[in-house]
Protein backbone atom coordinates (compact mmCIF):
# COMPACT_ATOMS: atom_id res chain seq x y z
CA UNK A 1 0.00 0.00 0.00
CA UNK A 2 2.70 2.49 1.02
CA UNK A 3 4.61 2.05 -2.21
CA UNK A 4 1.65 3.68 -3.93
CA UNK A 5 1.94 6.72 -1.70
CA UNK A 6 4.20 8.95 -3.77
CA UNK A 7 4.63 12.64 -2.97
CA UNK A 8 2.15 13.55 -5.71
CA UNK A 9 -0.54 11.19 -4.44
CA UNK A 10 0.04 12.30 -0.83
CA UNK A 11 -0.42 15.96 -1.75
CA UNK A 12 -3.56 15.14 -3.73
CA UNK A 13 -5.04 13.10 -0.88
CA UNK A 14 -4.35 15.94 1.58
CA UNK A 15 -6.10 18.33 -0.79
CA UNK A 16 -9.06 15.94 -1.14
CA UNK A 17 -9.34 15.62 2.64
CA UNK A 18 -9.22 19.42 3.01
CA UNK A 19 -12.02 19.69 0.44
CA UNK A 20 -14.06 17.11 2.38
CA UNK A 21 -13.60 19.02 5.63
CA UNK A 22 -14.04 22.57 4.30
CA UNK A 23 -16.59 22.35 1.51
CA UNK A 24 -20.19 21.92 2.62
CA UNK A 25 -23.50 21.94 0.80
CA UNK A 26 -23.85 25.69 1.12
CA UNK A 27 -20.48 26.26 -0.61
CA UNK A 28 -22.25 25.98 -3.97
CA UNK A 29 -22.19 23.38 -6.71
CA UNK A 30 -19.05 24.72 -8.36
CA UNK A 31 -16.97 24.31 -5.22
CA UNK A 32 -18.58 21.01 -4.25
CA UNK A 33 -17.69 19.60 -7.67
CA UNK A 34 -14.05 19.77 -6.54
CA UNK A 35 -14.65 16.77 -4.26
CA UNK A 36 -15.57 14.26 -7.02
CA UNK A 37 -12.91 15.79 -9.25
CA UNK A 38 -10.15 15.39 -6.66
CA UNK A 39 -11.39 11.88 -5.88
CA UNK A 40 -11.12 11.08 -9.57
CA UNK A 41 -7.55 12.45 -9.65
CA UNK A 42 -6.54 10.37 -6.64
CA UNK A 43 -8.03 7.19 -8.12
CA UNK A 44 -6.34 7.88 -11.46
CA UNK A 45 -3.01 8.43 -9.73
CA UNK A 46 -3.36 5.12 -7.85
CA UNK A 47 -4.37 3.36 -11.05
CA UNK A 48 -1.59 5.05 -12.98
CA UNK A 49 0.99 4.02 -10.43
CA UNK A 50 -0.25 0.41 -10.51
CA UNK A 51 -0.23 0.27 -14.32
CA UNK A 52 3.25 1.78 -14.41
CA UNK A 53 4.58 -0.85 -12.03
CA UNK A 54 3.09 -3.64 -14.12
CA UNK A 55 4.45 -2.07 -17.30
CA UNK A 56 7.94 -1.72 -15.87
CA UNK A 57 7.90 -5.38 -14.83
CA UNK A 58 6.94 -6.60 -18.32
CA UNK A 59 7.03 -3.84 -20.96
CA UNK A 60 6.53 -6.31 -23.80
CA UNK A 61 3.14 -7.65 -22.70
CA UNK A 62 1.76 -4.58 -20.91
CA UNK A 63 0.83 -1.07 -21.99
CA UNK A 64 1.95 2.21 -20.38
CA UNK A 65 -0.58 4.16 -18.29
CA UNK A 66 -1.11 7.05 -20.76
CA UNK A 67 -4.63 5.94 -21.70
CA UNK A 68 -5.73 6.41 -18.09
CA UNK A 69 -4.40 9.99 -18.05
CA UNK A 70 -6.04 10.59 -21.42
CA UNK A 71 -9.37 9.78 -19.79
CA UNK A 72 -8.55 12.04 -16.84
CA UNK A 73 -7.81 14.84 -19.32
CA UNK A 74 -11.51 14.91 -20.28
CA UNK A 75 -12.57 15.43 -16.68
CA UNK A 76 -9.81 17.97 -16.10
CA UNK A 77 -11.03 20.03 -19.03
CA UNK A 78 -14.65 19.77 -17.88
CA UNK A 79 -14.32 20.40 -14.15
CA UNK A 80 -11.71 23.16 -14.35
CA UNK A 81 -13.47 24.94 -17.22
CA UNK A 82 -16.79 24.83 -15.40
CA UNK A 83 -15.18 26.17 -12.24
CA UNK A 84 -13.70 29.02 -14.28
CA UNK A 85 -17.16 29.59 -15.74
CA UNK A 86 -18.46 30.05 -12.22
CA UNK A 87 -15.58 32.30 -11.07
CA UNK A 88 -15.50 34.57 -14.13
CA UNK A 89 -19.30 34.44 -14.21
CA UNK A 90 -19.31 36.43 -10.97
CA UNK A 91 -18.17 39.42 -13.04
CA UNK A 92 -19.19 38.90 -16.67
CA UNK A 93 -21.04 36.41 -18.84
CA UNK A 94 -18.44 33.66 -19.12
CA UNK A 95 -20.47 31.10 -21.04
CA UNK A 96 -19.33 31.98 -24.61
CA UNK A 97 -15.65 31.95 -23.62
CA UNK A 98 -15.77 28.69 -21.70
CA UNK A 99 -17.94 26.84 -24.23
CA UNK A 100 -15.66 27.93 -27.10
CA UNK A 101 -12.66 26.70 -25.12
CA UNK A 102 -14.36 23.36 -24.48
CA UNK A 103 -15.26 23.02 -28.16
CA UNK A 104 -11.63 23.62 -29.14
CA UNK A 105 -10.41 21.09 -26.57
CA UNK A 106 -12.90 18.50 -27.84
CA UNK A 107 -11.75 18.96 -31.44
CA UNK A 108 -8.07 18.65 -30.50
CA UNK A 109 -8.75 15.64 -28.32
CA UNK A 110 -10.60 13.80 -31.09
CA UNK A 111 -7.90 14.76 -33.58
CA UNK A 112 -5.16 13.37 -31.33
CA UNK A 113 -7.08 10.17 -30.64
CA UNK A 114 -7.53 9.77 -34.38
CA UNK A 115 -3.86 10.59 -34.97
CA UNK A 116 -2.12 8.29 -32.50
CA UNK A 117 -4.77 6.38 -30.58
CA UNK A 118 -5.58 6.36 -26.88
CA UNK A 119 -2.38 4.66 -25.69
CA UNK A 120 -0.21 7.69 -26.33
CA UNK A 121 -0.69 10.76 -24.14
CA UNK A 122 -2.55 13.71 -25.75
CA UNK A 123 0.23 16.24 -25.28
CA UNK A 124 -1.12 18.83 -27.71
CA UNK A 125 -4.54 18.87 -26.03
CA UNK A 126 -2.89 19.18 -22.65
CA UNK A 127 -0.70 22.10 -23.77
CA UNK A 128 -3.56 23.96 -25.46
CA UNK A 129 -5.72 23.34 -22.39
CA UNK A 130 -2.98 24.87 -20.23
CA UNK A 131 -2.86 27.94 -22.50
CA UNK A 132 -6.65 28.22 -22.19
CA UNK A 133 -6.49 27.99 -18.40
CA UNK A 134 -3.76 30.66 -18.26
CA UNK A 135 -5.95 32.92 -20.41
CA UNK A 136 -8.94 32.27 -18.14
CA UNK A 137 -6.77 33.01 -15.09
CA UNK A 138 -5.59 36.31 -16.55
CA UNK A 139 -9.14 37.21 -17.56
CA UNK A 140 -10.31 36.41 -14.03
CA UNK A 141 -7.57 38.67 -12.54
CA UNK A 142 -8.52 41.41 -14.99
CA UNK A 143 -12.17 41.26 -13.93
CA UNK A 144 -11.25 41.03 -10.26
CA UNK A 145 -9.21 44.23 -10.51
CA UNK A 146 -11.73 45.97 -12.75
CA UNK A 147 -14.64 45.34 -10.38
CA UNK A 148 -15.74 48.26 -8.21
CA UNK A 149 -15.73 46.27 -5.00
CA UNK A 150 -12.56 45.48 -3.09
CA UNK A 151 -11.69 41.84 -2.35
CA UNK A 152 -9.12 40.94 0.29
CA UNK A 153 -6.96 38.58 -1.76
CA UNK A 154 -5.42 36.94 1.30
CA UNK A 155 -8.76 35.33 2.07
CA UNK A 156 -10.27 35.06 -1.40
CA UNK A 157 -10.99 31.41 -2.32
CA UNK A 158 -11.37 32.22 -6.01
CA UNK A 159 -8.04 34.04 -6.17
CA UNK A 160 -6.08 31.17 -4.58
CA UNK A 161 -7.79 28.55 -6.71
CA UNK A 162 -6.91 30.49 -9.88
CA UNK A 163 -3.37 31.19 -8.65
CA UNK A 164 -2.78 27.44 -8.20
CA UNK A 165 -3.95 26.79 -11.76
CA UNK A 166 -1.82 29.64 -13.11
CA UNK A 167 1.40 28.32 -11.56
CA UNK A 168 0.63 24.77 -12.61
CA UNK A 169 -0.23 25.65 -16.20
CA UNK A 170 2.78 27.94 -16.63
CA UNK A 171 4.94 25.07 -15.43
CA UNK A 172 3.15 22.54 -17.63
CA UNK A 173 3.60 24.65 -20.75
CA UNK A 174 7.26 25.35 -20.15
CA UNK A 175 7.74 21.68 -19.21
CA UNK A 176 6.09 20.60 -22.44
CA UNK A 177 8.04 23.06 -24.58
CA UNK A 178 11.40 21.97 -23.18
CA UNK A 179 10.38 18.34 -22.68
CA UNK A 180 12.93 16.90 -25.10
CA UNK A 181 15.74 18.93 -23.50
CA UNK A 182 14.68 18.24 -19.93
CA UNK A 183 13.44 14.64 -20.05
CA UNK A 184 16.83 12.93 -20.53
CA UNK A 185 18.36 14.73 -17.54
CA UNK A 186 18.76 12.48 -14.55
CA UNK A 187 19.04 14.03 -11.09
CA UNK A 188 19.92 10.75 -9.39
CA UNK A 189 20.43 7.28 -10.84
CA UNK A 190 16.68 6.69 -11.35
CA UNK A 191 14.89 10.03 -10.95
CA UNK A 192 14.51 12.42 -13.85
CA UNK A 193 14.53 16.21 -13.57
CA UNK A 194 11.02 16.41 -15.03
CA UNK A 195 9.76 14.31 -12.13
CA UNK A 196 11.00 16.93 -9.67
CA UNK A 197 9.50 19.71 -11.73
CA UNK A 198 6.09 18.06 -11.84
CA UNK A 199 6.22 17.25 -8.14
CA UNK A 200 6.97 20.93 -7.39
CA UNK A 201 4.12 22.05 -9.63
CA UNK A 202 1.71 19.57 -8.03
CA UNK A 203 2.69 20.75 -4.56
CA UNK A 204 2.07 24.38 -5.55
CA UNK A 205 -1.27 23.55 -7.23
CA UNK A 206 -2.71 21.45 -4.44
CA UNK A 207 -1.40 23.73 -1.68
CA UNK A 208 -3.12 26.70 -3.32
CA UNK A 209 -6.30 24.68 -3.80
CA UNK A 210 -6.26 23.41 -0.21
CA UNK A 211 -5.84 26.97 1.04
CA UNK A 212 -8.65 28.15 -1.25
CA UNK A 213 -10.95 25.51 0.29
CA UNK A 214 -9.98 26.74 3.76
CA UNK A 215 -10.71 30.32 2.66
CA UNK A 216 -14.07 29.15 1.34
CA UNK A 217 -14.87 27.61 4.72
CA UNK A 218 -13.89 30.89 6.46
CA UNK A 219 -15.99 32.81 4.02
CA UNK A 220 -19.00 30.60 4.62
CA UNK A 221 -18.65 30.82 8.41
CA UNK A 222 -18.25 34.63 8.23
CA UNK A 223 -21.30 35.08 6.01
CA UNK A 224 -23.36 32.89 8.39
CA UNK A 225 -22.65 35.28 11.26
CA UNK B 1 30.85 18.57 -13.18
CA UNK B 2 27.66 17.01 -14.59
CA UNK B 3 26.10 17.32 -11.15
CA UNK B 4 26.86 21.06 -11.08
CA UNK B 5 25.31 21.48 -14.54
CA UNK B 6 22.16 19.64 -13.47
CA UNK B 7 21.87 21.81 -10.38
CA UNK B 8 22.17 24.92 -12.54
CA UNK B 9 19.49 23.64 -14.89
CA UNK B 10 17.21 22.82 -11.96
CA UNK B 11 17.73 26.29 -10.59
CA UNK B 12 17.10 28.04 -13.92
CA UNK B 13 14.08 25.86 -14.67
CA UNK B 14 12.59 26.55 -11.25
CA UNK B 15 13.16 30.28 -11.70
CA UNK B 16 11.53 30.26 -15.13
CA UNK B 17 8.65 28.13 -13.90
CA UNK B 18 7.92 30.27 -10.89
CA UNK B 19 9.06 33.78 -11.69
CA UNK B 20 6.51 34.77 -14.33
CA UNK B 21 3.38 33.78 -12.40
CA UNK B 22 4.93 35.07 -9.16
CA UNK B 23 5.40 38.52 -10.67
CA UNK B 24 1.92 38.38 -12.06
CA UNK B 25 0.37 37.47 -8.72
CA UNK B 26 2.43 40.16 -6.96
CA UNK B 27 1.27 42.72 -9.49
CA UNK B 28 -2.37 41.72 -9.01
CA UNK B 29 -1.92 42.03 -5.26
CA UNK B 30 -0.24 45.43 -5.55
CA UNK B 31 -2.94 46.75 -7.86
CA UNK B 32 -5.59 45.41 -5.51
CA UNK B 33 -4.03 47.29 -2.59
CA UNK B 34 -4.09 50.48 -4.64
CA UNK B 35 -7.72 49.82 -5.46
CA UNK B 36 -8.44 49.48 -1.75
CA UNK B 37 -6.78 52.85 -1.03
CA UNK B 38 -8.68 54.43 -3.91
CA UNK B 39 -12.01 53.08 -2.62
CA UNK B 40 -11.24 54.39 0.87
CA UNK B 41 -10.30 57.84 -0.45
CA UNK B 42 -13.43 57.91 -2.59
CA UNK B 43 -15.59 57.04 0.42
CA UNK B 44 -13.89 59.81 2.42
CA UNK B 45 -14.50 62.37 -0.32
CA UNK B 46 -18.08 61.19 -0.67
CA UNK B 47 -18.61 61.65 3.07
CA UNK B 48 -17.06 65.14 2.93
CA UNK B 49 -19.23 66.02 -0.04
CA UNK B 50 -22.36 64.88 1.78
CA UNK B 51 -21.30 66.90 4.83
CA UNK B 52 -20.77 70.02 2.75
CA UNK B 53 -24.07 69.47 1.00
CA UNK B 54 -25.83 69.14 4.33
CA UNK B 55 -24.08 72.28 5.56
CA UNK B 56 -25.20 74.09 2.44
CA UNK B 57 -28.79 72.96 2.93
CA UNK B 58 -28.74 74.08 6.56
CA UNK B 59 -27.30 77.47 5.58
CA UNK B 60 -29.98 77.85 2.94
CA UNK B 61 -32.68 76.97 5.43
CA UNK B 62 -31.26 79.50 7.87
CA UNK B 63 -31.18 82.16 5.21
CA UNK B 64 -34.74 81.35 4.17
CA UNK B 65 -35.91 81.58 7.78
CA UNK B 66 -34.12 84.91 8.21
CA UNK B 67 -35.70 86.17 5.06
CA UNK B 68 -39.17 85.03 6.21
CA UNK B 69 -38.62 86.56 9.63
CA UNK B 70 -37.55 89.89 8.06
CA UNK B 71 -40.48 89.87 5.66
CA UNK B 72 -42.96 89.17 8.45
CA UNK B 73 -41.46 91.84 10.69
CA UNK B 74 -40.90 94.57 8.09
CA UNK B 75 -43.81 93.97 5.78
CA UNK B 76 -46.65 91.75 6.94
CA UNK B 77 -46.79 92.96 10.55
CA UNK B 78 -46.63 96.62 9.44
CA UNK B 79 -49.39 96.26 6.90
CA UNK B 80 -51.61 94.26 9.25
CA UNK B 81 -51.10 96.85 12.01
CA UNK B 82 -52.21 99.49 9.53
CA UNK B 83 -55.24 97.37 8.63
CA UNK B 84 -56.05 97.04 12.34
CA UNK B 85 -55.89 100.81 12.77
CA UNK B 86 -57.90 101.28 9.61
CA UNK B 87 -60.67 99.01 10.80
CA UNK B 88 -61.00 100.84 14.10
CA UNK B 89 -63.68 103.02 12.49
CA UNK B 90 -64.88 105.77 14.76
CA UNK B 91 -68.55 105.64 15.77
CA UNK B 92 -69.31 108.93 14.07
CA UNK B 93 -67.87 107.90 10.69
CA UNK B 94 -70.25 108.13 7.75
CA UNK B 95 -71.10 104.94 5.79
CA UNK B 96 -69.08 106.32 2.89
CA UNK B 97 -66.03 106.86 5.09
CA UNK B 98 -66.45 103.38 6.60
CA UNK B 99 -66.79 101.85 3.14
CA UNK B 100 -63.63 103.64 2.01
CA UNK B 101 -61.71 102.37 5.07
CA UNK B 102 -62.95 98.80 4.53
CA UNK B 103 -62.04 98.92 0.86
CA UNK B 104 -58.57 100.24 1.74
CA UNK B 105 -58.17 97.49 4.31
CA UNK B 106 -59.26 94.83 1.80
CA UNK B 107 -56.63 96.03 -0.63
CA UNK B 108 -54.01 95.92 2.10
CA UNK B 109 -55.04 92.41 3.16
CA UNK B 110 -54.90 91.33 -0.50
CA UNK B 111 -51.38 92.76 -0.70
CA UNK B 112 -50.38 90.85 2.45
CA UNK B 113 -51.82 87.62 1.04
CA UNK B 114 -49.87 88.18 -2.14
CA UNK B 115 -46.68 88.90 -0.21
CA UNK B 116 -47.16 85.79 1.93
CA UNK B 117 -47.71 83.71 -1.20
CA UNK B 118 -44.48 85.01 -2.68
CA UNK B 119 -42.75 84.35 0.59
CA UNK B 120 -43.91 80.76 0.70
CA UNK B 121 -42.54 80.26 -2.79
CA UNK B 122 -39.22 81.82 -2.07
CA UNK B 123 -35.93 80.06 -1.80
CA UNK B 124 -36.73 76.77 -0.15
CA UNK B 125 -34.49 73.81 -0.94
CA UNK B 126 -37.39 71.90 -2.48
CA UNK B 127 -38.10 74.91 -4.60
CA UNK B 128 -34.75 74.68 -6.36
CA UNK B 129 -35.32 70.98 -7.00
CA UNK B 130 -38.75 71.71 -8.44
CA UNK B 131 -38.06 74.84 -10.47
CA UNK B 132 -34.46 74.36 -11.46
CA UNK B 133 -31.54 76.76 -11.22
CA UNK B 134 -32.59 79.35 -13.82
CA UNK B 135 -36.10 79.91 -12.49
CA UNK B 136 -34.96 80.00 -8.87
CA UNK B 137 -32.34 82.63 -9.69
CA UNK B 138 -34.95 84.57 -11.68
CA UNK B 139 -37.26 84.63 -8.65
CA UNK B 140 -34.42 85.72 -6.38
CA UNK B 141 -33.39 88.45 -8.85
CA UNK B 142 -36.97 89.68 -9.05
CA UNK B 143 -37.23 89.77 -5.26
CA UNK B 144 -33.99 91.74 -4.86
CA UNK B 145 -34.87 94.11 -7.72
CA UNK B 146 -38.23 94.81 -6.08
CA UNK B 147 -36.48 95.82 -2.86
CA UNK B 148 -34.57 98.48 -4.79
CA UNK B 149 -31.32 97.86 -2.88
CA UNK B 150 -29.45 96.89 -6.03
CA UNK B 151 -30.26 96.47 -9.69
CA UNK B 152 -29.60 92.99 -11.02
CA UNK B 153 -29.45 92.15 -14.71
CA UNK B 154 -29.93 88.49 -15.48
CA UNK B 155 -28.92 86.94 -18.81
CA UNK B 156 -29.36 83.29 -19.75
CA UNK B 157 -27.47 82.06 -22.81
CA UNK B 158 -27.80 78.75 -24.62
CA UNK B 159 -30.28 75.96 -23.99
CA UNK B 160 -30.91 75.79 -20.22
CA UNK B 161 -30.94 72.22 -18.96
CA UNK B 162 -30.63 70.50 -15.60
CA UNK B 163 -27.10 70.11 -14.24
CA UNK B 164 -28.20 67.70 -11.52
CA UNK B 165 -29.98 68.49 -8.25
CA UNK B 166 -26.90 68.56 -6.03
CA UNK B 167 -24.91 70.68 -8.45
CA UNK B 168 -27.75 73.16 -8.95
CA UNK B 169 -28.17 73.50 -5.21
CA UNK B 170 -24.46 74.25 -4.77
CA UNK B 171 -24.47 76.64 -7.73
CA UNK B 172 -27.45 78.50 -6.31
CA UNK B 173 -25.67 78.72 -2.98
CA UNK B 174 -22.63 80.17 -4.76
CA UNK B 175 -24.89 82.71 -6.44
CA UNK B 176 -26.37 83.67 -3.05
CA UNK B 177 -22.90 83.97 -1.54
CA UNK B 178 -21.81 86.23 -4.42
CA UNK B 179 -24.97 88.31 -4.06
CA UNK B 180 -24.49 88.67 -0.30
CA UNK B 181 -20.87 89.74 -0.81
CA UNK B 182 -21.96 92.37 -3.32
CA UNK B 183 -24.69 93.66 -1.02
CA UNK B 184 -22.65 93.69 2.17
CA UNK B 185 -19.15 94.70 1.11
CA UNK B 186 -18.98 96.12 -2.41
CA UNK B 187 -21.38 99.05 -2.25
CA UNK B 188 -22.34 98.16 -5.83
CA UNK B 189 -25.36 99.68 -7.58
CA UNK B 190 -25.49 97.15 -10.40
CA UNK B 191 -24.97 93.43 -10.60
CA UNK B 192 -24.78 91.41 -13.79
CA UNK B 193 -25.55 87.72 -13.53
CA UNK B 194 -25.18 85.47 -16.54
CA UNK B 195 -25.84 81.78 -16.95
CA UNK B 196 -24.32 80.34 -20.12
CA UNK B 197 -25.14 76.83 -21.21
CA UNK B 198 -22.86 75.20 -23.78
CA UNK B 199 -22.67 71.55 -24.88
CA UNK B 200 -19.74 70.69 -22.61
CA UNK B 201 -19.55 73.75 -20.41
CA UNK B 202 -21.69 75.74 -18.03
CA UNK B 203 -20.65 79.22 -16.86
CA UNK B 204 -22.07 81.23 -14.01
CA UNK B 205 -20.77 84.80 -13.90
CA UNK B 206 -21.56 87.35 -11.19
CA UNK B 207 -20.13 90.79 -11.91
CA UNK B 208 -20.69 93.85 -9.68
CA UNK B 209 -19.66 97.47 -10.20
CA UNK B 210 -18.62 97.96 -6.57
CA UNK B 211 -15.41 99.22 -5.03
CA UNK B 212 -13.49 95.96 -5.64
CA UNK B 213 -10.42 94.79 -3.75
CA UNK B 214 -6.84 93.68 -4.30
CA UNK B 215 -6.25 90.09 -5.30
CA UNK B 216 -3.94 89.66 -2.27
CA UNK B 217 -6.78 90.62 0.06
CA UNK B 218 -8.92 87.73 -1.11
CA UNK B 219 -7.69 85.32 1.50
CA UNK B 220 -8.41 87.80 4.27
CA UNK B 221 -11.92 88.68 3.17
CA UNK B 222 -13.75 86.25 5.41
CA UNK B 223 -15.11 82.89 4.57
CA UNK B 224 -17.44 84.05 1.77
CA UNK B 225 -15.02 83.91 -1.15
CA UNK B 226 -13.25 80.89 0.26
CA UNK B 227 -16.62 79.12 0.47
CA UNK B 228 -17.30 79.92 -3.16
CA UNK B 229 -14.02 78.34 -4.26
CA UNK B 230 -14.42 75.28 -2.04
CA UNK B 231 -18.00 74.70 -3.07
CA UNK B 232 -17.13 75.03 -6.73
CA UNK B 233 -14.38 72.44 -6.30
CA UNK B 234 -16.87 70.16 -4.57
CA UNK B 235 -18.99 69.86 -7.70
CA UNK B 236 -15.96 69.61 -9.97
CA UNK B 237 -16.20 73.26 -11.06
CA UNK B 238 -13.50 75.90 -11.29
CA UNK B 239 -14.02 79.24 -9.58
CA UNK B 240 -12.09 82.29 -10.73
CA UNK B 241 -12.47 85.49 -8.70
CA UNK B 242 -11.18 88.58 -10.41
CA UNK B 243 -11.13 91.98 -8.73
CA UNK B 244 -9.19 95.22 -8.48
CA UNK B 245 -9.81 98.42 -6.46
CA UNK B 246 -12.46 100.52 -8.17
CA UNK B 247 -13.17 97.91 -10.80
CA UNK B 248 -15.76 95.77 -9.05
CA UNK B 249 -15.58 92.05 -8.63
CA UNK B 250 -16.20 89.26 -11.09
CA UNK B 251 -16.85 85.69 -9.98
CA UNK B 252 -16.75 83.07 -12.73
CA UNK B 253 -17.77 79.48 -12.16
CA UNK B 254 -17.10 77.00 -14.96
CA UNK B 255 -18.21 73.39 -14.92
CA UNK B 256 -18.29 70.54 -17.36
CA UNK B 257 -21.82 69.09 -16.95
CA UNK B 258 -20.56 65.63 -17.91
CA UNK B 259 -18.03 65.45 -15.06
CA UNK B 260 -18.78 62.15 -13.39
CA UNK B 261 -16.95 62.76 -10.13
CA UNK B 262 -18.46 65.89 -8.63
CA UNK B 263 -16.90 65.58 -5.19
CA UNK B 264 -13.38 64.99 -6.48
CA UNK B 265 -10.63 67.38 -5.64
CA UNK B 266 -12.41 68.73 -2.58
CA UNK B 267 -9.39 70.72 -1.39
CA UNK B 268 -8.92 72.39 -4.71
CA UNK B 269 -8.23 76.12 -4.49
CA UNK B 270 -8.34 77.91 -7.75
CA UNK B 271 -8.30 81.53 -6.69
CA UNK B 272 -6.43 83.44 -9.29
Amino acid sequence: MFRYLTINISVEIICLLTAFVCLKKNSGKAWLSMIPFLSMICLTEFGGKYLKMIYLQDPVHNLPNSWLYNILLIFQALFISLHFKYLIGNYVNSKPLIYCGLALTTMLYIYELYDHGIYKYNNLTNTVLSVQFISYSLYYYYNLLKADSYVNLKFSPGFWWVTGILFFCFGTIIGSLFYYKLSPILISSKVYLTTYIYITLNIILYSCWSYSFICKKWQMSTSKK
Amino acid sequence: MANVDIKEIVLIATIIFLLAPTFLVLYVNLYNQRKKRHIEEKALLEARFQQELLKTQVEMQEQTLNHISREIHDNVTQVLSFVKLNLAIPANATPKQAEQKISESRNLVAQVINDLRNLSKSLSYEHILQLGLVQTIEIEVERVNKSGIINIELAVGGYAHSLGEDRELVLFRIFQEGLNNALKHSGAQKLKVSLDYFDHLFNLTIHDNGKGFLADEQNNRGSGLRNIVNRAALIGAVAVIDSAPGKGCCIKIAIDPFTQNPHANGNHHSLS
